[in-house]
């Protein structure tokens, strides 16, 4: 009887565990990481599987993100931003806005089925990683709103 | 001999990628300013992707890939037909059409070839500015309907999609501004 409650404990922990990696590879991470150049800054360094964020979005009350948005000022804007997400997922690698200053430099690049966007001043740096087909599914959610 | 077809099938498929590739015309921006923050700025688009999104916005004061534009209401220019000046302009030899020499600066509007060519030079302020504009970009962006004042954008970059070369380069002291367009999808420095 206990070797049958530890199978199907076992087996249940390996099955979620196996459906959070496959999750995880099927739509990958979007990370986060800010840090600060300060001693005692904050120093941000977030993972979290695609999946689970288009999930928050899908199952986020319409109401809240309603408030959120400014789907007003966005709508006239929506069909243009569904396009890029469209045409951005076929788009080759490449760098598409690079600018350095002195204290400065910010860039926005698409490598490997992901939107990379990295910033560094002299407070802090900060690097967002997204995978191209979360943008997408967002930004339908987004659209499916208005 | 089952490797080698694999390899052909493979160096085919490269091959044939990199064509798809070739093809596809990139605007590139790049700024270089050696005074103040010392700024650089390097922008890389896709003219397919700039075709595909232009055409879906909807919002003044661009609409569907036409950009109105205010100020051409308040130029008095009725009874001039635009077309019908740049057929004059384009069925006109290799010529300079304006020149005006304003102490140090000189202004120079010409055509050559198929291009339009305006060139500033203010030998006091550093300025020099060089603008090279197919007279078929000219054509298409008065292609929109004459009566809305308003420019034919996507028009313009069905054109500018077989174009290759700078656009527009402007020297002003220490800043560069250069906007061309090639194949390539990075800027080589």
């Amino acid at each position: 009887m206990i070797l049958a409650v530890v199978l199907l404990v076992t087996m249940l922990m390996v099955g979620t565990l196996g459906m959070a990696t496959a999750t995880t590879f099927r739509h990958g991470n979007i990370r986060v990481q800010v840090t600060s150049h300060h001693p005692g800054g904050d120093n941000i360094n977030l993972v979290v599987p695609a999946g689970l964020a288009e999930a928050v979005v899908a199952l986020a009350p319409l109401g809240m993100i309603r408030d959120e948005l400014p789907l007003d000022e966005l709508e006239p804007y929506l069909p243009a931003i569904r396009q890029l997400s469209r045409q951005v997922r076929d788009l080759p690698d490449a760098v598409y806005v690079e600018v350095h200053s002195r204290h400065e430099t910010v860039k926005i690049e698409k490598r490997d089925g992901r939107f990379i966007i990295d910033v560094q001043d002299r407070n802090e740096q900060v690097h967002i990683s997204v995978p191209v087909t979360t943008v997408n599914r967002v930004v339908s959610k987004i659209q499916d709103l208005v | 001999m089952k490797p080698n077809r694999v390899f052909i099938a493979f160096i085919a498929a490269i091959f044939i990628c990199g064509l798809a590739f070739a093809g596809d015309a990139w605007i590139h921006v790049k700024v270089d300013s050696a005074s103040g923050e010392g700024e650089t700025v390097r922008v890389n688009i896709p003219f397919s992707l700039v075709e595909a999104v232009l055409p879906m916005v909807d919002a003044d004061p661009l609409k569907h890939g036409k950009l109105h534009i205010d100020k051409l209401d308040d130029l008095d220019i009725d009874g001039l037909d635009l077309r019908a000046v740049l057929e004059e302009f384009r069925n006109t030899g290799d010529t300079e059409f304006v020149n005006v020499q304003d102490g140090s600066e000189k202004v120079s509007v010409s055509k050559k070839g198929e291009f339009l060519l305006v060139n500033v030079d203010d030998s006091e302020g550093g300025e020099k500015v060089r603008v090279r504009m197919p007279l078929a970009l000219v054509d298409a962006l008065l292609d929109a309907d004459s009566e809305d004042n308003s420019l034919n954008l996507a028009a313009a970059l069905k054109v500018l999609e077989d174009f290759q070369g700078d656009l527009v380069t402007v020297q002003d002291g220490d800043e560069m501004v250069r906007i061309w367009i090639d194949n390539n999808n990075f800027i080589s420095e």
